[in-house]
């Protein structure tokens, strides 16, 4: 199995990075956050990857969501890059690099070619 | 830069957003109509910071003060009608106390209060935990529009003629926030120079939560090498940390490799003895034994259970 799709979001593994697009839903709270790192840590299996997480259509996560994000959000996770296409959603990935502050290595782009220019050092040979 | 007067008054808008955060009223929330507009997007921030100065400042554990000075009281029946309030309460809610008599608890708080109460007592007395009070944050709705932010303590009384709950507590803004241990126990002479320090402690011991959280793959250092690298002594980290985040340093360490662990055992085939020495744990017994401890199951029993794939 290399590739996942439910109603938070779509994933799949290529080139030894593991590929995460928010898709656009309400209530962005715990509840959400467990399923969204549950999905990504079963395709994963045991093997810690890059991700680049696409959050162009992310919603608000709350505050719960956020601080479980930032800490089990990134089991088996070596590096993110965010990927944000607004004003607004780079300032969303901003806010939560800042304040909630991820446990791995993050950062935020404008574009999918910056981002993974980002991961190439984590990406296992 | 020219601004229009739509623009002109979100900027308002957000002005007395800011004002409401700085009086402690972190129940305050800027709506938010245009998610694109650079402006509407500091008054998205705002509601951000509010929920984590709300978090931050109304943890359950600042609850405790048992002699309020002045609370208000009031007293609901089992329907959620006020059936009793003291002058402290008429005076907050700006509502003759006549009035006040009969009001549906509803008309006087705000809706998601108001569920939160509800949810909350519902399950507190059906567990038969009457004999301990709930600790509540209620959001009153005041006359004049503005909400108001109080801590507060509901307790469980059985009448003559039936049950009733008695809530007593401060508004949010008068509560003082005290982290004694702190400060000094000598007074410096420089009172500046005393809070620049308190501040520049807690700076530090927020470093040392997120240093925590950073390394929760391996042991923790001893808590003299954890000051010595962040600036404190042993004794401020420890009553510091405990005063900020409601548990001692060594146990949050211990309580986030459990929580990570977890993830991997739910959602991974990982060996649990890996698991185990991922997050740093000396030994798998030790590991089991305080997984058990926190979750009430062994590892093993646990992926037993709650293995997704």
């Amino acid at each position: 199995m290399n590739y996942i799709k439910n109603e938070y979001s779509e994933l799949f593994i290529q080139d030894g990075v593991l590929f995460f697009k928010y898709l656009p839903f309400e209530n962005f709270d715990l509840a959400a956050a467990e399923k969204i790192v549950a999905a990504r840590l079963s395709l994963q299996r045991e093997i810690a990857f890059p991700v680049l997480c696409d959050v162009r259509q992310i919603g608000k996560p709350n505050l719960s969501a956020r601080r479980f994000l930032a800490v089990q959000g990134s089991v088996l996770a070596k590096a993110v890059a965010y990927v944000a296409n607004s004003y607004s959603k780079e300032k969303l990935a901003d806010f939560f690099i800042t304040v909630d502050q991820p446990t791995a290595p993050t950062a935020v782009f404008s574009t999918q070619e910056a981002a993974l220019q980002f991961l190439k050092p984590y990406v296992s040979e | 830069m020219s601004v229009n007067k739509k623009e002109l008054a979100k900027i308002d808008d957000i002005l007395e957003m800011i004002v409401q955060l700085a009086l402690g009223n972190f129940a305050y929330r800027y709506q938010v109509e245009n998610p694109e507009s650079e402006i509407e997007n500091i008054g998205e921030r705002l509601n951000y910071l509010a929920e984590e100065l709300g978090m931050f400042i109304s943890h359950p554990g600042v609850f405790g003060i048992k002699n309020m000075a002045d609370p208000y009281v009031f007293a609901v029946n089992e329907e959620f009608k006020i059936t009793g309030v003291n002058c402290r309460f008429v005076d907050l809610m700006q509502i003759p106390e006549k009035k006040l008599l009969e009001l549906p608890l509803s008309e006087v708080v705000t809706e998601s209060t108001y569920a939160a109460i509800t949810q909350q007592l519902k399950v507190h007395f059906e567990e038969e935990r009457t004999h301990t009070p709930v600790r509540l944050l209620i959001s009153f709705h005041l006359k004049s529009g503005n909400i108001l932010d109080c801590w507060g303590y509901c307790h469980f009384v059985k009448g003559a003629d039936g049950v009733y709950f008695l809530f007593r507590g401060l508004p949010i803004a008068e509560k003082e926030i005290k982290v004694p241990l702190l400060q000094p126990k000598t007074k410096s002479r420089n009172k500046e120079h005393s809070i620049i320090q308190y501040q520049a402690d807690i700076m530090n011991l927020r470093k040392v939560h997120q240093y925590i959280l950073s390394n929760l793959h391996q042991k923790l250092p001893s808590l003299n090498e954890i000051a010595r690298k962040f600036n404190l002594n042993e004794f401020k980290l420890k009553k510091g940390f405990k005063a900020l985040y409601q548990t001692p340093v060594v146990k949050f360490h211990r309580e986030k490799r459990l929580e990570m662990a977890y993830q991997m055992i739910v959602n991974t085939p990982t060996p649990l003895s890996v698991i185990a020495k991922n997050f740093g744990f000396m030994d798998y017994p030790y590991f089991s034994k305080a997984f058990k401890k926190k979750y009430g199951k062994s590892p093993s029993k646990f992926k037993d259970d709650n293995y997704i794939n």
